[in-house]
């Protein structure tokens, strides 16, 4: 569609208006128009600008693949070491303590008591119950 | 950026880059500074594509208003070159077409903003009616309504030169 099919579409009706359209016409034309060359050298300038961006991009995207890779290595790495079992974790020290088999000793008690020889030593005048005192208590 | 990505900013600068050129030409009036300008806008185009949602077009536009925006603000002192329009054949066609260029010029500067996109989109950048209404959320009878109260201002200023002032409206 050229730019002159709708031009006066929707236009209010006037006398003016065959007048306005040739304006429109002058307008249209009377722009004077940029050599092609230079119009070609903003192309190419466009277009060394997206290849541009496009290589920014590949490259953040290499570096964001990259992060991500060495974050998750350093996870698995971290999540082994201390875990255990990794071939990079150290072993823990450990205070051994020799114990010597021990053998059971018997406990012994010895009390020395002289006995004197001869007679037996008299009994002990007071008994230690009194009988004869209590003896009611068992008679019928 | 994918492919896609890539495939549609072709067809964007395929569809629009000489109209953007042009438009941006008419603006500043030198080829170098057009050909500058136009290449910043372009490349805006490539870093800002992923963020883009909506419609393209106006997009574009308000990328092309703000190049020429911070253009105007840098280079505030240059004047509008008067070898612009060097295709043509004759020294009186030449004359003619650069006082009209320059008329242009100064008439579009001080364009209210809603009649320059309008006249920029359609008459520039080459988008449809629809498109334009898309673009701008209005309605297609809306967008043919605003049109030619645009060209009206337009004619006005141009019938009037001595009423213009120096003002730029970017």
């Amino acid at each position: 569609m050229s730019k002159f099919d709708d031009v006066s579409q929707d236009w209010p009706d006037e006398p003016e208006n065959a007048e306005l359209v040739s304006l429109a016409e002058e307008l249209a034309n009377a722009a004077p128009v940029l050599p092609a060359t230079a119009l070609a050298r903003v192309g190419a300038q466009m277009r060394a600008e997206i290849d541009g961006l496009d290589r920014q991009q590949r490259w953040r995207r290499v570096a964001f693949g990259l992060s991500v890779a060495a974050a998750v290595v350093l996870a698995v790495a971290g999540f082994t070491y201390f875990r255990g079992g990794s071939e990079f974790a150290q072993p823990q020290p450990r205070i051994v303590r020799k114990v010597e088999p021990t053998t059971p000793v018997a406990i012994e008690d010895r009390v020395a008591i002289a006995v004197s020889e001869g007679a037996p030593a008299a009994a002990t005048e007071k008994s230690l119950v009194r009988l004869e005192e209590y003896r009611s208590l068992f008679s019928d | 950026m994918n492919e896609i990505s890539r495939k549609k900013i072709e067809e964007l600068f395929h569809r629009y880059g000489a109209g953007v050129s042009r438009y941006v030409l008419l603006r500043v009036g030198s080829p170098e500074l057009a050909e500058e300008i136009t290449a910043r806008v372009f490349l805006n185009v490539v870093r800002n594509f992923q963020q883009q949602n909506g419609a393209v077009v106006g997009w574009l536009w308000a990328i092309i208003r703000s190049e020429l925006s911070r253009h105007f603000r840098q280079h505030s002192h240059l004047a509008y070159p008067a070898d612009l329009a060097s295709s043509l054949p004759t020294p009186s066609e030449l004359l003619e077409r650069q006082e009209r260029d320059e008329l242009l010029h100064a008439a579009l500067k001080q364009l209210s903003d809603d009649a320059q996109q309008i006249l920029s989109l359609k008459f520039f950048l080459d988008v449809s009616n629809v498109e334009i209404a898309q673009t701008l959320g209005l309605t297609p009878s809306n967008v043919g309504v605003k049109l030619h109260r645009a060209l009206r201002e337009l004619r006005e200023l141009l019938q009037n030169p001595l009423a213009m002032d120096s003002r730029a409206s970017f």
